[in-house]
């Protein structure tokens, strides 16, 4: 169903020229840093002068094609016809940072320093472990990603410039939560809406996103106020004669997967008011929770490393890098990483709170990480008695008809 | 009819035999007394003396005895993927048990349609690794030794370390879980923490089994890890050179000894006989220089572990494997004094670890020192770790002149493989490389 006629979406607020005006949303020499993984600190890129910008795999495979085997992770092809697309349109990245996230990303590491000349290249080494061990490896790792950086911009990051970019990201993050808070208590917000919200989030310069969505907040907070109906306090029918009324009534369903960026699966979602209670995906909430609270948490960690250490560059870093690191590996943890029940105990505790009724999972297909947490997923939503619903999609080429026809079968069972 | 033919004939006979009532009687109490039954003194050398090698024999023997320790519930069982340092289970006094390796004999065994349909019963989806989705599917019929600990590490793919957690979850032993997170890169600070993790986990179990750290163990199993290593790079070396191999011998086959027997005895016994074994068929070669007229290829991945017609049509071609990359020695000597560390930098100088320059590296050693003419890289379904990067290793082999094949197949599930498609594509091959010697 299409977006409630009274209320704009992100996309049609930001062109009603309200806001600061995003710069072309093409890749310029010199501006961007392509990163692909939600565990990449992108306040370090911020700080080295660059925009981080998220490869996320727009263009149908074609020449990526040739360069890996057919059973492969679609997304990761995708990405590299990204690049492939923006090296031959000569509007390549200054560099490019890589995460050790699984399989598929290492060997996309290999093919695009092997077949993109000159592009630098960095692999970021996360960790799967969340332990104080784990921590301080991070912490190692992210200074050689300081320092990569360095090296491309010719430019020290300062401490200040540090913390600036640190604060921007935390208040984006913020920012994105809050949206995520609206998104699942607004009747009138689709789905769509919410992830092209993530699309621009991921690939804008931060000060500027972050300035803009916050008005479009407080527009949609204001002027959709005769459509805004919490969802929480099930209020009465108060707008009866809005069609989104169905929604309302539709049981709250989790989506779990992996990377799940696809305009035309949200809208399926929209058409069948589907009601997306939490979506858990590395678009979405993995992208930006975990700012508040953390340090209570993981408060042991900072006894350790807080200041202790004064490496090469200096006690003030360390903290802001311990920040980053604990936050990145103690965030709402990927499939990828070795705890798979604290993942669990993420998905109940979530199914709880959002009085969840069903679980759509998500997974790109041939995506080891993903699809081997999935045995261990459905023992545990047998236990509960939570239907879910298997879906195996590939990047950029959904068969959209079955895909509906699915998601419309499940939700009737719900 | 010659004695080692006919020994040949009865070992396949008692391996058929042994196969078909294990297909039958497909649990674990079932196979501990077999293994119990066959490991015996007198029977193991009676079953011994069936095989038409002595590297034959061997194998089989020392394979036979490790199943048997981890089936017999004497021992606390560890469960371990491939590239584990096998050190540490041995100095610990556990028995090691790996589940992919297993998987391997599961497609010796014929009980692959078995294992995988019962992986699949579970949610374990066709697209996954059949390896480990066999393994996955034994673990739950219950066929493998029930695991005390799991240890696993994310060197070369990333499937282990999920297998291994569902099958902790299984048997209630979350805690006895162990992920050892193996750097992407080898430098200092990654060697500090690999060692920091082994020392942990080795300290954990050890409390975990009401012992101490037995530091003397450590370096006694070191050391052995040390001999196994020297008698490997010595055969090694007489296969750079040999052409005629004992009968039987498929160097694919090593992997339990390689990796699961390092540090032991046993190990060492393996790699020092076949040393010898080796060393008299190179004498006898170069007594009569004749037979240099085989290729020599080299084999990059794992092979198809059921029945099929791969290594006779690369002997009725002429063609040996002048070496395989699994057999490639590629840590430095360990440090009897500094165990863990030692443990750490072997793991990380693994050439699967970390970018595949370090892949192409050792493969474009390996393809100096075997004198190698082609390379063949079995692409076994599912295995996003080797076939994502066969592109650049074909580049990289074609810079230096060498032709790659990359077969498509499967290694445990024959029906996802078609045979013939292969053979054709061999034959192909084997012609290219023929043609460029014309
Ligand atoms: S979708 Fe899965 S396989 Fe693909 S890049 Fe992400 S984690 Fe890797
Ligand atoms: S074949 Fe590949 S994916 Fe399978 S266990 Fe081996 S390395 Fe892992």
């Amino acid at each position: 169903m299409a977006e409630n006629s009274s209320i704009l979406t992100f996309e049609q607020f930001i062109n009603e020229g309200t806001c600061t005006a995003f710069k072309e949303r093409t890749v310029k020499k010199g501006q961007k840093i392509g990163w692909f993984c939600s565990y990449t600190p992108e306040e370090i890129i911020t700080a080295s002068g660059f925009i981080p910008y998220r490869i996320a795999g727009i263009n149908k495979t074609k020449k990526a094609e040739g360069y890996f085997p057919i059973n492969f992770c679609p997304f990761v092809k995708s990405m590299m016809e990204d690049l492939l697309e923006n090296t031959a349109k000569n509007e390549s990245f200054s560099g490019l940072i890589f995460t050790n996230s699984c399989d598929c990303m290492r060997r996309f590491y290999d093919v695009a320093r092997n077949y993109l000349s000159g592009m630098p290249a960095f692999m970021l080494d996360v960790p799967r472990n969340r332990s104080a061990l784990a921590v301080r490896q991070f912490i190692n790792n992210i200074k050689n990603m300081l320092s990569f950086l360095e090296d491309i911009s010719k430019k020290n990051i300062r401490i200040d410039l540090l913390e600036d970019a640190a604060c921007l990201h935390n208040k984006k993050r913020a920012i994105l939560s809050e949206i995520e808070s609206t998104f699942i208590s607004h009747i009138g917000f689709t789905a769509a809406n919410y992830f092209k919200i993530m699309d621009y989030a991921m690939t804008e310069e931060p000060g500027v996103f972050t300035a803009n969505l916050k008005k479009y907040l407080e527009y949609i907070k204001n002027a959709g106020k005769a459509m805004y109906c919490p969802r929480q306090s099930r209020p009465g029918r108060h707008a009866a004669a809005n069609k989104y009324i169905s929604k309302e009534n539709s049981p709250p369903v989790m989506i779990v997967g992996n990377f799940i960026q696809e305009n035309k699966l949200w809208e399926i979602f929209d058409e069948l008011d589907c009601f997306i209670a939490y979506a858990d995906t590395c678009s979405a909430v993995r992208y930006f929770k975990n700012i508040t609270g953390l340090k209570k948490d993981c408060k042991h960690l900072y006894d350790n490393y807080a200041l202790a250490e004064t490496g090469s560059t200096g006690p003030i870093t360390e903290k802001i890098l311990t920040d980053i690191a604990i936050r990145q590996l103690y965030k709402p943890q990927c499939m990828r990483m070795a705890d798979l029940s604290k993942k669990i105990e993420e998905i109940n505790k979530n199914i709880d709170k959002y009085k969840i009724k069903g679980i759509i999972f998500i997974s790109q297909k041939f995506c080891d990480n993903t699809l081997l947490f999935y045995p261990l997923l459905r023992q545990d939503l047998n236990i509960l008695k939570i239907p879910s619903l298997f879906l195996e999609i590939e990047h950029n080429n959904l068969s959209a008809g079955q895909v509906k026809t699915r998601i419309q079968a499940f939700l009737e069972i719900l | 009819m010659s004695r080692a033919y006919l020994n040949m004939g009865i070992s396949e006979k008692i391996k058929d035999d042994l196969k078909n009532k294990i297909q039958r009687n497909l649990d674990r109490a079932y196979i501990t007394r077999v293994l119990k039954i066959l490991g015996t003194r007198p029977i193991l050398s009676a079953y011994g003396s069936t095989f038409a090698s002595e590297s034959d024999k061997i194998l089989n023997i020392a394979s036979i005895k490790s199943l048997k320790n981890a089936y017999s519930g004497r021992y606390p069982v560890a469960y371990g993927s491939l590239f584990l340092p096998y050190e540490m289970i041995h100095a610990l006094g556990l028995a090691p048990f790996l589940p992919e390796v297993m998987a391997g004999f599961t497609g010796g065994l014929g009980i692959t349609d078995k294992t995988l349909k019962e992986a699949a019963s579970k949610w374990y989806t066709p697209d996954l690794c059949t390896f480990h989705r066999s393994a996955a599917g034994a673990v739950e019929l219950e066929i493998f030794p029930k695991p005390n600990f799991l240890l696993c590490a994310n060197l070369a793919c990333d499937a282990a370390q999920k297998t291994f957690y569902i099958d902790a979850v299984k048997y209630n032993i979350k805690d006895n879980y162990y992920l050892l997170e193996v750097p992407f890169t080898k430098d200092k600070t990654g060697i500090e923490y690999l060692a920091n993790q082994i020392q942990n986990i080795c300290e954990d179990i050890a409390k975990k089994t009401g012992k101490k750290l037995d530091m003397d163990k450590f370096s006694k199993t070191i050391s052995l890890s040390n001999q196994f290593r020297h008698w490997a790079i010595k055969l090694n070396s007489i296969r750079k050179k040999l052409y005629n191999y004992p009968e039987n011998f498929n160097g694919l086959n090593f992997i339990l000894p390689f990796h699961g027997l390092a540090g032991t005895e046993d190990a060492v016994k393996v790699y020092r006989s076949m040393y010898f074994e080796f060393k008299k068929l190179l004498e006898v070669q170069d007594a009569a220089p004749k037979n240099k007229s085989k290729k020599r290829l080299l084999w990059l991945h794992l092979k198809p572990y059921y029945k099929n017609r791969i290594f006779n049509v690369l002997e009725e071609n002429n063609y040996i494997l002048g070496f395989e990359e699994i057999n490639y020695v590629y840590w430095p000597e360990l440090d009897t004094a500094r165990p863990f560390e030692s443990l750490a930098v072997k793991m990380l100088s693994h050439p699967l670890n970390g970018s595949i320059d370090n892949r192409i590296c050792a493969i474009q050693n390996m393809v100096k020192d075997y004198n190698i003419d082609g390379a063949i890289l079995f692409s076994h379904w599912g295995c996003r770790h080797s076939n994502g990067g066969a592109r650049i290793i074909k580049d990289s082999l074609n810079k230096s002149g060498v032709p790659l094949l990359i077969l498509d197949g499967d290694c445990l599930n024959k029906n996802n493989s078609s045979e013939g498609q292969m053979l054709t594509r061999l034959q192909g091959f084997i012609e290219i490389i023929n043609s460029s010697y014309k």
